[in-house]
């Protein structure tokens, strides 16, 4: 009796024993991973897209993890994720816009030092340093921790149609004058010398603050947003006007105002126009032979060019980086640091095969690139400084003060000065309540 | 059935469910709203109570000012188009079409039924300029009026009267089946002693139909505008309230200020104001045939 009585005790505790071993292998991957994005996980050169992908091939390894992901529109992303604070409902893993909107997130203690987890993890290394300070210079402060992780790792610039240029006998244009040269054939010739993506709004200001910070150096608009400068300084009215004769002259392209960006694209990729501002994220487009009918080949691309006195040299970019990956503290755990673990370590590669492009991590080197991606490469290799948007750190409200009147600026129905008044005013009204 | 509706806790069983749903829906978020206009900021980031400040702020802010009058004017056109083509619809549809009247009231009544987004990717397709023309640019190629052809959406000139040429289309067919059903219920015994002492359809249109049609005209007018003083969709999709303000109309700005900026409570001020601006239009549009009757 005795016996048996040992036997069931010592059949029972190895039971328990396996019971908690099976537990604990399940724990780490077994859950659901809930992702708040703005864009599905299979739109190309976006980290959803590279998120999409690393996702199936984590599932392939652990076939319990599961990963929900909801998309909301970019435009109500920031105001989604502030009601999800209010009700303490943060998903796992945001895609968020970096900047003022990330800085307002990080104060209420709501993300994880990613920065701190990577180092614990052994993986910091993986994400590209220049990246990192550009994504910190844009929100936190080069001294504090980055939260946000690179979603991208992008410059931008001109892209321009060899076909066209060599038709008319036009060189690539190094300074600002040259430009404006080089529009003036272009639009005799009634070819659109650019198309700007007016009705997205962010694609004009672009113009803007390329020519503002050629003119004052490339902190200018930076400067400005953070109170070390005025809108009203000369170089900022200087740049806005050029921008206005350039609207006005129709070097932005006929009813730029009512054009959608990704429609900017497809009109340049299909001979429409003969430059296209743009960054790194259109490169995919332009090496798909599908979607550019142009062809890659006749593609060249160059620097915004300088300005006659100006501060700025053509080594320095608009740069940024994407949507960055932030992490809630609430639900952080094992499996949640696990597949970010993944991402940062696969993210590289994934997107150097897939879109031939960077997305701010470390990558195998790559033989045989695409034509438009290493002509682009070797831009950004020369970058002396990488610049930040009219728009970074803006608040929202600001944001759209500088957006909105700039498609009546560009067009020509205000003043300048009475444009750069309205985002100083806001900008004022910002800091002042800060 | 009549033993059951004089017994008012039997009323109240069969009201109770949809009543509680009005409440529910409609009566407590409005409730809110009024409770979040007396504060500042966002709830959950730091929101302090500012009393009627929010209220005393809308009228300095241009933005808001701006957006007060093109909502009133869009809603205005909306109104004036949808009810009034919708009544020279009906009028045609009862008068001038003899034959195929079924077809023709489901052509009419067609549009109503689209969603307001692929209204709104319609018209942006007609009015567009790249990357090819579209419609209406093509139709100004062909006649040679290439000197017209332009960004539509992207004009501050253009861009309003482009969202109100939408709009009408879109719903004006609906005002036209409801006059249609109001005027097809006038006894024709009316209609026939006015044809037997000669009026002709000029006359029969202003004696006949527009006074007996009258009350339906007041609902419709009231429903319309109603119905457009809060439209979002289709200026959120076709223009995003652009170009600059030029198409920003109340509900676009409320719905910036609140999630954007993160003025929640600038952004309910707004909305009620919104909101009592739209009862005080509609008690009027509702005392006109009491104004009509006394003025007669």
């Amino acid at each position: 009796m005795k016996r048996r009585i040992l036997a069931f005790a010592v059949m029972a505790v190895m039971l328990c024993c396996g019971s908690v071993f099976a537990v604990a292998e399940e724990s780490v991957q077994s859950r659901t991973i809930t992702l708040l994005t703005h864009a599905s996980l299979d739109t190309p050169s976006e980290l959803s897209g590279v998120i999409g992908g690393l996702a199936e091939e984590y599932k392939a390894l652990h076939p319990e993890f599961n990963l929900e992901y909801e998309i909301v529109p970019l435009t109500n992303l920031v105001g989604k994720v502030k009601t999800l604070v209010a009700t303490e409902s943060l998903p796992d893993i945001i895609l968020y816009e970096p900047g003022i909107p990330l800085v307002e997130l990080v104060e209420t203690g709501k993300l994880v030092n990613l920065e701190e987890e990577l180092v614990k993890m052994g993986v910091w290394d993986y994400v590209d340093p220049q990246v990192a300070d550009l994504l910190k210079s844009m929100s936190v402060g080069l001294d504090e921790p980055l939260y946000g992780l690179p979603g991208g790792q992008h410059i931008e610039g001109i892209f321009y149609n060899k076909q066209i240029f060599e038709a008319h006998q036009l060189e690539v244009p190094k300074t600002l004058d040259e430009l404006l040269a080089v529009c003036e054939t272009l639009r005799a010739a009634n070819i659109d010398p650019f198309l700007f993506g007016g009705k997205d709004k962010w694609h004009s200001t672009r113009l803007i603050s390329n020519l503002a910070n050629r003119i004052m150096g490339y902190t200018a608009t930076a400067d400005a947003s953070d109170g070390k400068r005025s809108f009203l300084d000369e170089g900022f009215v200087q740049a806005c006007t050029i921008a206005q004769e350039m609207g006005v002259n129709g070097y932005m392209g006929i009813g730029f105002n009512s054009v959608e960006f990704n429609t900017a694209v497809e009109t340049f990729l299909n001979g429409g126009c003969a430059m296209l501002y743009t960054g790194t994220f259109s490169v995919g487009n332009m090496n798909d032979p599908e979607l550019c009918a142009i062809g890659a080949e006749n593609i060249g691309f160059f620097s915004f060019p300088t300005v006659e006195g100006g501060l700025g040299s053509d080594k320095d970019y608009v740069a940024h980086a994407g949507q960055v990956l932030v992490a809630s503290k609430a639900t952080y755990d094992e499996a949640v640091a696990d597949f970010i673990k993944y991402i940062v370590t696969h993210a590289g590669n994934y997107s150097m095969e897939n879109y031939q492009w960077l997305m701010g991590y470390a990558y195998d080197p790559v033989e045989d690139l695409p034509p438009v991606t290493q002509l682009v490469l070797e831009a950004k290799d020369g970058a002396e400084n990488l610049m930040l948007w009219w728009e970074t750190r803006m608040d929202s409200k600001t944001t759209d003060v500088a957006k909105d009147n700039a498609q009546l600026m560009l067009a020509g129905e205000m003043d300048p000065v009475t444009y750069l008044q309205m985002i100083q005013d806001s900008t004022d009204e910002y800091l002042g309540g800060k | 059935m009549n033993t059951l509706l004089s017994d008012k806790k039997a009323v109240w069983v069969f009201m109770l469910p949809s009543l509680l749903l009005v409440i529910g829906m409609m009566y407590i978020p409005i409730g809110w709203t009024l409770g979040y206009s007396l504060f500042d900021g966002f709830p959950g980031f730091g929101s302090t109570f500012v009393g009627f400040r929010n209220y005393l702020d809308l009228w300095s802010d241009a933005v808001f000012r701006q957006s007060f009058v093109t909502t009133l004017v869009y809603t205005l056109v909306q109104v004036v188009g949808q009810v009034g083509l919708g009544l020279c619809l009906a009028l045609l549809l009862k008068m001038g079409v003899k034959r195929h009247k079924d077809f023709m009231k489901t052509l009419i009544f067609f549009p109503s039924v689209i969603p307001a987004i692929a209204v709104a990717q319609l018209f942006i397709k007609v009015y567009e300029v790249r990357p090819q023309y579209g419609l209406l640019n093509s139709l100004l190629a062909l006649v040679g009026r290439s000197d017209l052809i332009r960004g539509w959406l992207g004009e501050t000139s253009t861009a309003l009267w482009c969202l109100c040429v939408a709009d009408i289309w879109r719903f004006m067919g609906f005002y036209a089946v409801l006059f249609y059903a109001a005027m097809i219920e006038i006894p024709e015994d009316i209609v026939e002693a006015a044809r037997i002492d000669g009026v002709n359809a000029r006359q029969m249109i202003r004696h006949i139909f527009l006074p007996l049609v009258f009350p339906v005209i007041i609902t419709a007018t009231s429903y319309c505008f109603i119905g457009t003083i809060k439209v979002f969709e289709m200026p959120y999709v076709m223009t995003n309230g652009g170009p600059g303000y030029a198409t920003t109309l109340m509900s676009l700005y409320i719905y910036s200020t609140a999630f954007t900026y993160s003025q929640y409570g600038f952004g309910s001020a707004m909305a009620v104001v919104l909101l009592i601006e739209t009862v005080l239009i509609t008690m009027l549009i509702r005392s006109v045939p009491n104004l009509a009757k006394r003025w007669r």
